[in-house]
């Protein structure tokens, strides 16, 4: 299908904007390794607490919590690509071709997952590794795969709605932190207040983390229809975006 | 690539955009003949990048109608992107990629797979040598060159050249005329091209559209419309079309 290889196309691009930067790579790397260090060592003392459930590490209960951090603030910058190409003249360019508009979107999305399931990938084997533990790993990468294309698809929309690089970044920085605390990924919500417990089930930073370590249908479903309605946001904020030019 | 056969190049009626508070086109009316080379002149904010850019698809006019090779923009915009190439004010190329990664973006974006045309384009913009490197490290001309060839990896029939030559050496300036020509002549390409160079419409049009404040102010031959102002204000000298311009403009351009 022309659509599917026009996206393929479109991501291979992205791929080599970062492949073409050694800096990038190396912190795409290393940024996994230092947080699994530090919150690791910091928070050493979590699982003493009276009420933390099961037995083993920390680290065993931190590796999907940092995984799932990385894919919502890997997926965060993917609007980043879209913005430039907008302000550098190579959107247009694409425009005024006949392909499907829907490739553009996909592509970048396309490379986003890949890369968050490829530093998935480099975190599980760190941690073990580190003599952690790692259960479901099939899972984790799925969950990991569907926050980062739907973090990545409302980076797109964001990014083709607000269009200056500031905003995007002041946004996906704001949601960052408070999406990763008010959730499971670094600590379990028994020992959290109520309402953190309570904001945390309409997190999807919360049903990934739960459902990374626990598998359960209901939240990997709202994580898919997450997925599908963040596509659905940004092909209409691009079809927003063609209608003011 | 299907190619239909068509006397209007370009057809455009009673074309109106508004911008907010800014009436950026004014009912434009244009008509360019297949195989002809046509300008559009005008000064900053008179039209011509908007007029440019309802041509070809990429915006939607409040009002009037477009025909570009035969095929109605406003229903079947796919369509006439098939026809079309455009090489834009600002560059298109992605600096990351080589010039041979940009072109094969482009090409696959127009549902092409063969790579000889890719080959093809870059000998003939003579851009073999640097075809492997990223295209921030091309000259300025080289990218120019490069936004060229992107525009024409598909052979379309109507190509659209946005100021194409502003900013170029005038070395660069001759090689990008003389390519102009021969695309003209030797593919029979319908080009319309905007420019605030006058030598430069003078030299290439063949028929010429002056626009101010969203409206077509003058249209003609380059030779009509001087003759033209030499019947209505006759001088020693013939007028050049700078005299032309600053007439139907109003407004003086800088040399």
């Amino acid at each position: 299908m022309t659509g599917v290889r026009q996206s393929w196309q479109v991501s291979l691009r992205y791929f080599r904007v970062l492949a073409r930067q050694p800096a990038f790579l190396l912190i795409t790397i290393v940024q996994p390794l230092i947080w699994l260090l530090l919150f690791g060592a910091l928070f050493k003392a979590v699982t003493e607490i009276p009420g933390f459930g099961g037995d083993g590490d920390y680290l065993d209960y931190l590796t999907p919590g940092i995984v799932v951090m990385l894919a919502v603030s890997s997926a965060g910058w993917t609007g980043m690509g879209f913005i430039e190409d907008i302000n550098s003249g190579v959107m247009d360019r694409m425009l005024v071709t006949p392909a499907w508009r829907g490739a553009f979107n996909l592509g970048s999305i396309a490379q986003c997952v890949v890369s968050v399931v490829l530093q998935t990938l480099l975190i599980i084997g760190l941690a073990l590794l580190m003599g952690a533990e790692v259960a479901h790993v099939g899972v984790l990468l799925l969950v990991a795969a569907l926050l980062a294309a739907a973090f990545a698809s409302l980076s797109n929309g964001l990014g083709v709605l607000m269009r200056q690089r500031e905003s995007l970044i002041g946004a996906v920085s704001l949601l960052l932190l408070p999406l990763t605390f008010l959730s499971s990924a670094l600590m379990q919500l028994s020992l959290a207040p109520g309402w953190i417990g309570t904001v945390a089930k309409f997190n999807p930073v919360d049903w990934a983390a739960v459902a990374a370590r626990d598998p359960d249908l209901l939240r990997i479903g709202l994580l898919a229809g997450l997925t599908l309605l963040s596509a659905w946001f940004a092909t209409r904020a691009f079809a927003v975006y063609q209608r003011s030019l | 690539m299907t190619r239909t056969v068509f006397e209007k190049a370009i057809e455009a009626n009673g074309l109106v955009k508004r911008y907010g508070e800014v009436q950026a086109l004014d009912g434009v009316d244009l008509e360019v003949e297949a195989g002809t080379v046509f300008g559009l002149l005008g000064p900053n904010g008179a039209g011509k990048s908007t007029t440019v850019r309802i041509l070809t698809t990429l915006s939607r006019p409040d009002a009037g109608t477009v025909r570009v090779a035969g095929v109605d923009a406003l229903r079947d915009p796919v369509g006439v992107r098939r026809a079309i190439g455009v090489v834009a004010q600002k560059h298109s190329t992605d600096p990351d990629a080589t010039a041979r990664e940009n072109l094969v973006l482009q090409a696959e974006l127009y549902g092409l797979r063969d790579r000889s045309r890719v080959d093809e384009l870059l000998e003939r913009f003579g851009l073999q040598d640097a075809a492997d490197r990223q295209a921030k490290t091309y000259s300025g001309g080289m990218i120019r060159r490069l936004d060229v060839a992107i525009g024409l990896i598909h052979t379309p029939q109507v190509l659209f050249l946005d100021e194409p030559t502003t900013g170029l050496d005038p070395e660069a300036r001759a090689d990008l005329w003389a390519e102009i020509e021969r695309l003209a002549r030797e593919e029979r390409m319908t080009i319309l091209l905007t420019t605030h160079y006058l030598e430069e419409a003078d030299r290439l049009a063949s028929q010429i559209a002056i626009v101010d404040r969203g409206r077509i102010v003058a249209r003609g031959t380059p030779a009509e419309l001087k003759a033209e102002l030499h019947r209505e204000a006759p001088s020693d000298e013939p007028p050049s079309l700078n005299d032309v311009y600053l007439k139907h403009a109003g407004r003086a351009v800088a040399a």
